[in-house]
């Protein structure tokens, strides 16, 4: 604390009044954190890169760094006083630590966007969506064998476990994983997801390049087939159905995101799906944004394990990536239609940015090639896959 | 069981039910392609089987429409008969 005054109780109104400003109680733990959001701000409004996430995390970085004690992001349970709880610390208790509610809102607007064309016209590119799902486990491994040296960092297996899922590249899927299991580590956890995901075309090309020839990457694939809407409507209703029979705690997930698809795919509720895509999309995404920032107070954040995490979640990134593009070369050596192993990379799930990479990659190689409708393929399968992941983490894992 | 064990036997099963999933779903999405092709080939046999019963309700809906436009023009000729005191101009 910066601390100008010496505050107790006996001093005059005035002093107390002085005390208990901002001004006095900010640390350089807070301003290097303002300073991050305002980078964050600044990516989000300047370079276009995730705006929908970064700028509300980085307005919440402000709000609970600029002056710690508003009470803002207070919750307090035990009192029935009021006025004792403030609106980030209800949504994130209510939201995210006791209901987990906000991440299935989102994956309801976000079924309600997705078509499933690409994947249903090429379905071995779910197994690019499985491949790519690698990461999350090195990164998992990677957090556990910080226990080696236990004096700088240990990490539990469900913050492992927490730690790992960055590597699924999906945000609502971290936050719901790291509210479940560590939720200590949601802010970290989900702010180096997004943070990740914002320069994934900073991440992945080079290991494109690195792991697939020139040949490789000039392949040519053939327009995907025409998808009946029987098709688009059968496959979200049977693929909810088998999962959760399988994975029971991905449910929440799942259902909502199969739910909002069968909305779009059905066509006979324009408003529910105009509503899922846009009001309730945009209101659980303020809420969730927002909250998610306010979980990165100075004092939280300035530890070892943060700069650890923030290895692990590049690690699983980068083994995600190759995961996906390595696996796309081993099927090609069955195939006889080969497919360009860089669509591999598409199934990190941050859709459709990694889809688009992958076509741009693709079109540098060969300005013919058109992987885009590909690349949605494994795109999408990613995000099937790391909620069936997080599912078995849930199942498999308990919080001590 | 010690930690290890235990992420090793995570990493199994969540790795393979991941693969296990994907695959079943590859398989539902080739069956339902299947099904569909089947279902959709067996509307387009029965629609183009059927043509001259197509043709014929086409052809009894063109000519009531166009006794219905032929009234309507008719009473429209005949200021007498539309009555209502309505203008022919009303919104």
């Amino acid at each position: 604390m910066l601390e100008f005054l010496e505050c107790a109780e006996s001093q005059s109104e005035f002093v107390k009044f002085l005390c208990s400003t901002g001004v006095n109680n900010i640390d350089w733990r807070n301003g290097i954190m303002l300073a991050v959001g305002l980078v964050f701000i600044y990516l989000a409004i300047t370079r276009d890169m995730e705006p929908y996430e970064l700028l509300p995390i980085g307005l919440g970085i402000i709000v609970v760094n600029l002056v710690p004690f508003t009470g803002f992001t207070v919750f307090n349970a035990e009192s029935s006083d009021p006025q004792q709880s403030g609106l980030f610390g209800i949504v994130f208790h209510y939201g995210l630590y006791l209901w987990n509610v906000l991440p299935p809102l989102v994956f309801l607007g976000l079924g309600a966007m997705t078509d499933f064309g690409p994947l249903i016209a090429n379905p071995k590119t779910l197994l690019l969506g499985a491949a790519a799902q690698v990461g999350i486990f090195v990164a998992f491994w990677g957090a556990l064998a910080t226990g080696l040296v236990p004096w700088i960092v240990d990490f539990t297996l469900p913050q492992a476990a927490a730690i790992g899922i960055i590597g699924g590249a999906d945000g609502p899927t971290t936050i719901f994983l790291s509210a479940h299991l560590a939720p200590e580590l949601l802010g970290i956890t989900a702010v180096i997801a997004y943070s990740y995901m914002a320069t994934i075309a900073f991440i992945q090309p080079p290991l494109m390049r690195l792991l697939t020839t020139q040949r490789e990457r000039e392949i040519e694939m053939k327009p995907p087939r025409e998808v009946s809407r029987q098709e688009k409507l059968i496959f979200p209703a049977i693929a909810m159905i088998v999962i959760i029979l399988v994975v029971p705690r991905s449910a929440p997930l799942i259902t909502m995101f199969m739910i909002g698809n069968l909305f779009r795919e059905s066509g006979v509720v324009p408003r529910l799906t105009s509503a899922a895509s846009n009001e309730l999309l945009n209101l659980a995404t303020i809420f969730l944004m927002i909250t998610v920032g306010t979980q990165l107070s100075g004092d939280t954040v300035f530890k070892v394990d943060t700069l650890v995490i923030l290895g692990l979640g590049l690690v699983a990134f980068s083994c995600g990536t190759a995961g996906g593009v390595l696996f796309a070369k081993a099927m090609n050596l069955v195939l006889k239609e080969k497919i360009n192993p860089l669509i591999g990379s598409a199934g990190v799930s941050a859709v459709p940015m990694a889809a688009r990479i992958s076509h741009l990659e693709g079109q540098r190689a060969n300005p013919r090639s058109y992987l885009l409708s590909h690349a949605m393929g494994p795109n999408v399968a990613g995000v099937i896959g790391s909620a069936v992941v997080a599912g078995v983490f849930i199942s498999l894992v308990s919080a001590p | 069981m010690d930690i290890t064990t235990k992420a090793a036997i995570l990493t199994g099963i969540g790795m393979g039910t991941a693969f296990g999933l994907l695959v079943l779903l590859m398989v539902v999405i080739m069956l339902v392609g299947v099904f569909s092709a089947r279902l959709l080939g067996t509307a387009e046999e029965r629609a183009s089987a059927q043509p001259h019963e197509v043709d014929a309700e086409a052809r009894d809906k063109a000519l009531a429409a166009a006794i219905a436009v032929t009234a309507l023009l008719a009473s429209q000729d005949r200021p007498g008969i539309s009555g209502g005191g309505l203008p022919s101009s009303a919104p």
